[in-house]
């Protein structure tokens, strides 16, 4: 018997090894090329390039910039994020629902169209100077400055704040803050010193995510931030596209990649949290309405839950986010700041009013999906420039998008996404299988971070790497090279997605199988398989949209011969206004619409269906 | 159990649309970066590097099909006709490099810098009919001529606008955010001339003088890759801008104007980089460029002005008063000097990155 389960065990970390091979052979491979890169200084080899570009007065204020700007739009996109994720977390019905969609629809659009949406807002002839011009006030230069790429970034953070946020709250137990009221605390002070610590870990994520990846952003600085908001990623891609000089921009991304490394090593080190539970939220989180929406995965909250309390890898450690960690007793200046905050809250009684906080969190969820309907309008522009309200109308734009200059690389993204998306849940899948099967406590615990490196990494730099390393070899401007790019970038959220369900699987069924003599491959496409059918569905949709709202790599590995969509509606944001991307905005709400009713009515039929039964 | 079956079946339509997209995949991406001689024709093959796109599009059409026509010589295409670092990577690997590199002055001078093109063989070519012979230098024949203009908007200043670069210069009379190129070319004289200093006294460059200058425009400048969208839309008053993409956006609505006061005069060349396969046969094709049927060519499909004196005598003055590099327009604009900028380029490109990045 003993023999018979140590044969069941062998050999199951093999499986891991496709995925593992790729991520050393593209990524890794990449990455060390951007590296030594940066070491060739002309004729010489060494720290030439670093000692000139730490030195330069211009590369330090980018970093400066990129820092303060990160920091700055961290900060705000959660405190924005929390209230609107608490209202979701603590509602029912309606309210919750119509919260929701304000959040996911600018999750599932690309960054580039809210980028585009903040053009038409912020712009001379945007909402807000039409606004001002309307009640007789002189226009505002709102755009092409620090502030326009701060709010750009935090609109782009945002959407994954509050999805991880949400379930972090709603785990928390408020009769926590019904206890402290009964103990005379305002409801102020309740929330600020009981209610809020609870989720300390939730905010510490959401704030290091928001963090890194807005350090690594690359379209929303170079299409809003002009002189003052400019940051490493527009400088990477100048040294790249407008100097020629690769050895600057891969010491630049190595630079930047160090920079977020650091913060990392320091926010894993403080806050004693691992680095998967960092990264595997924000895929619980895409993966959650995802997997809803497919309508395949039983218990909705079942694959948030199991990553977020940290059951990765086998680790059976608690710490989870919305862990049940004690208030803190000692009082640190942040706590002494909100205790005041809060005490103020309470003496003004403004923290009395019913429902100030939930009439906050509406108006902030309507800002965050505001910019992105103001692409309807637009869409229907009779004008080429981007004016609003638009002063005359057509149908041109929607023509447009349907001719070769669109189409084709609207057909390249789905293509490019499809095969990322299937080679990408292929080797997670094989990976999530062996990880979580294997015996060996060294393969569970090295294989899943090191699986994950990818998703942390900032993008910039990633493109940065891709493009150095892809040079050599002629992948720049291929359609294979921005595949392998994006299947290194997607395998971690197959791989997460897949282990969720990995998890919750009970090895008995495999034993069964074994048991009936049925061999490994068999196990797997027989039993295995048809039970992660839900995950599989998640993974192909999250790694699909991930690959086809992907910009950073597309604008650094394509150009001329191969054109993706986000490639295509940067070029319109950037060298030419084109309306058409209002097209593809409203075409992809539309797409999104369709998704969420057709869902809707299937789990209506679906209740019906089971109180039909249960009735009968 | 029938769920389950079906799950399974569902699988294999997977893995089958898999395979099939895989191979989908190969097809096409062996498509792109050719560059491989294809010994099918028999006068010989030629890479040109250009920008692809609808360029390569109208260059083809204009000039290379009919050389083929002619002469049997087959061309590949490849889009990296300003991308340096390519170039000198390729070169000293010791790999065949394009035999034709397109460039303007900017991109001349860098090539030129880091001695990745060879001198031209004039043995070979007749040149008499070039307009502007300033412009040859030991690398380059002018092909053709294009401009960067001053530019303004003229909604946001009904009683005219900044018609010269020091009125650019003058935010109190002429308030707004400015716009300039990313790069250094064109910009350096424009601020000189802001300073006071005369067309013919430009080159060489008083280069602190010219970022003394700069720094008093940056605060309402955006010296930024999406200037074209910022003119469009209004976000821009002034600057300096490519004078084919100024009247793009005229056709697209915009209410922008542009003079001919201070342009920055641009040439485009045909050269020889330095690993060229076969440099006699590419100077054949630089001899054909030049002749007048492609020069009206490349006019007709590009908007750009000619460079030899035959086909511009063929235009009206009018329609050369609106065309860079011709006599009614030479006295207000200067060309810029490709080889002063191949001589400063480490200086001047350093300085301008950090200009930018502070």
């Amino acid at each position: 018997m003993a023999s018979k389960t140590a044969r069941q065990h062998q050999g199951w970390g093999l499986f891991t090894l496709p995925a593992v091979a790729y991520v050393v052979g593209i990524y890794l491979v990449s990455l060390t090329a951007l590296v030594i890169r940066s070491f060739v200084d002309g004729e010489n080899f060494g720290l030439g390039v670093y000692a000139k570009l730490l030195a330069s007065a211009g590369f330090q204020n980018v970093l400066i910039n990129t820092v303060v700007l990160s920091l700055v739009a961290a900060v705000l996109s959660v405190a924005i994020g929390y209230p609107i994720a608490f209202t979701i977390a603590r509602t029912r019905g309606p309210l919750r629902a119509f919260l929701f969609i304000c959040i996911l629809t600018p999750y599932l659009t690309s960054i580039l169209i809210r980028t585009f949406a903040w053009q038409v807002v912020l712009g001379q002839q945007g909402l807000i100077n039409s606004f001002l011009t309307a009640v007789g006030l002189p226009k505002a230069d709102l755009i092409y400055n620090a502030t326009a790429t701060t709010i750009g970034l935090i609109h782009s953070q945002l959407p994954l704040v509050v999805l991880i946020l949400v379930p972090v709250i709603q785990r928390v137990d408020p009769s926590r803050m019904l206890a402290a009221r009964s103990l005379g605390a305002g409801p102020a002070e309740s929330f600020f010193r009981v209610f809020l610590p609870a989720t300390k870990p939730g905010i510490q994520v959401t704030f290091i995510l928001s963090l890194v990846y807005s350090a690594g952003s690359f379209a929303v600085p170079a299409l809003l931030g002009g002189n003052s908001g400019r940051m490493l990623g527009s400088f990477i891609h100048g040294a790249i596209e407008e100097q020629a000089d690769y050895s600057v921009a891969a010491a630049a991304s190595v630079i930047l990649g160090l920079v977020v490394f650091l913060i990392l090593i320091l926010f894993t080190t403080l806050s004693r949290q691992k680095i998967q539970s960092v990264v595997a939220p924000q895929i619980a989180a895409a993966a959650a309405p995802v997997a809803q929406t497919a309508g395949e995965i039983q218990k909705g909250e079942s694959l948030t839950e199991t990553i977020a309390l940290g059951e990765i890898g086998g680790t059976g450690e608690a710490g989870g986010l919305g862990g049940e960690t004690a208030p803190a007793v000692h009082a640190t200046w942040w706590s002494r700041i909100t205790t005041r905050f809060a005490q103020f809250l309470d003496r003004t009684r403004l923290s009395y009013i019913k429902g100030l906080g939930t009439a906050v969190s509406i108006v902030l969820a309507i800002l965050v999906l505001i910019p992105q309907l103001l692409a309807i309008p637009i869409s229907f522009s009779g004008t080429r420039a981007l004016i609003f309200p638009p002063q005359s109308w057509s149908t041109q734009w929607y023509v447009n998008f349907f001719q070769p200059t669109w189409l084709d690389p609207t057909i390249i993204s789905i293509r490019v996404g499809i095969i990322t998306a299937l080679l990408s849940t292929a080797l997670g899948m094989l990976a999530a299988i062996g990880v979580s099967r294997t015996p060996s406590r060294w393969l569970r615990g090295g294989i899943t971070p090191f699986l994950l490196i990818p998703l942390i990494f900032p993008a910039v730099v990633a493109a940065g790497a891709f493009f150095i390393a892809f040079l050599r070899v002629g992948l720049v401007d291929t359609q294979t090279g921005i595949i392998l790019a994006h299947v290194a970038i997607t395998l971690p959220q197959a791989f997460i997605i897949t282990l969720a369900g990995m998890q919750t699987l009970d090895p008995d069924y495999e034993r069964a199988a074994a048991s009936l003599g049925a061999s490994r491959a068999r196990t797997i496409r027989k039993v295995l398989i048809p039970l992660l059918s839900g995950q599989i569905v998640a993974s192909l949709f999250l790694t699909f949209i991930t690959s086809f709202d992907e910009s950073t790599i597309a604008i650094f590995l394509s150009g001329v011969s191969v054109k993706t969509l986000p490639r295509r509606i940067y070029e319109a944001l950037a060298v030419q206004t084109d309306p058409t991307v209002g097209v593809v905005a409203v075409l992809f709400m539309a797409l999104v619409a369709v998704i969420g009713i057709a869902w809707a009515i299937s789990q209506r039929a679906r209740r019906r269906l089971a109180n039909g039964r249960s009735t009968s | 159990m029938a769920h389950r079956s079906r799950s399974s079946r569902r699988l294999l339509a997977v893995g089958a649309a898999f395979a099939a997209v895989t191979v989908l995949a190969g097809c096409t991406s062996s498509e792109v970066g050719g560059g491989a001689s294809d010994p099918a024709t028999d006068g010989g093959t030629l890479l040109y590097s250009g920008f692809g796109g609808s360029y390569e599009e109208s260059i083809r059409a204009a000039v290379f099909d009919p050389f083929t026509d002619e002469t049997g010589v087959e061309i590949l295409f490849d889009t990296d006709g300003s991308n340096v670092a390519k170039l000198a990577e390729t070169i000293s690997a010791g790999a065949t490099s394009p035999d034709l590199v397109d460039t303007e002055t900017r991109t001349l001078a860098q090539f030129m810098a880091e001695d990745l093109i060879q001198p031209l063989d004039f043995d070979l070519l007749d040149v008499s009919d070039v307009a502007s012979q300033d412009t040859i230098n030991d690398y380059s024949v002018p092909w053709y001529q294009f401009s960067r203009n001053l530019f303004w908007n003229a909604d946001a200043f009904p009683d005219g606008g900044p018609e010269t670069w020091a009125d650019v210069w003058d935010v109190e009379t002429y308030p707004g955010t400015r716009s300039f190129p990313t790069y250094p070319t064109g910009v350096l004289e424009v601020a000189l001339l802001a300073d006071g200093v005369a067309l013919d006294d430009l080159y060489p460059l008083d280069i602190d003088r010219a970022f003394a200058k700069l720094e008093e425009i940056k605060p309402n400048a955006l010296f930024g890759g999406q200037e074209d969208v910022a003119i469009a839309q209004g976000e821009v008053v002034a600057g300096l801008y490519t004078l084919g993409r100024i009247r793009d956006i005229q056709a697209g609505g915009a209410n922008v104007e542009y003079s001919w006061n201070g342009a920055v005069v641009s040439v485009q060349s045909l050269t020889i980089s330095k690993n060229a396969a076969d440099p006699e046969l590419a100077h054949k094709a630089i001899q054909f460029a030049l002749e007048p049927d492609q020069q009206r060519a490349v006019l007709e499909a590009l908007k750009y002005t000619p460079s030899v004196t035959s086909v511009l005598d063929e235009l009206t003055a009018e329609e050369r008063a609106d065309l860079p590099g011709t006599p009614e327009t030479n006295e207000l604009t200067f060309y810029i000097d490709g080889d002063w900028y191949a001589e400063n380029w480490d200086e001047v490109s350093a300085r301008w990155q950090e200009f930018v990045n502070s």
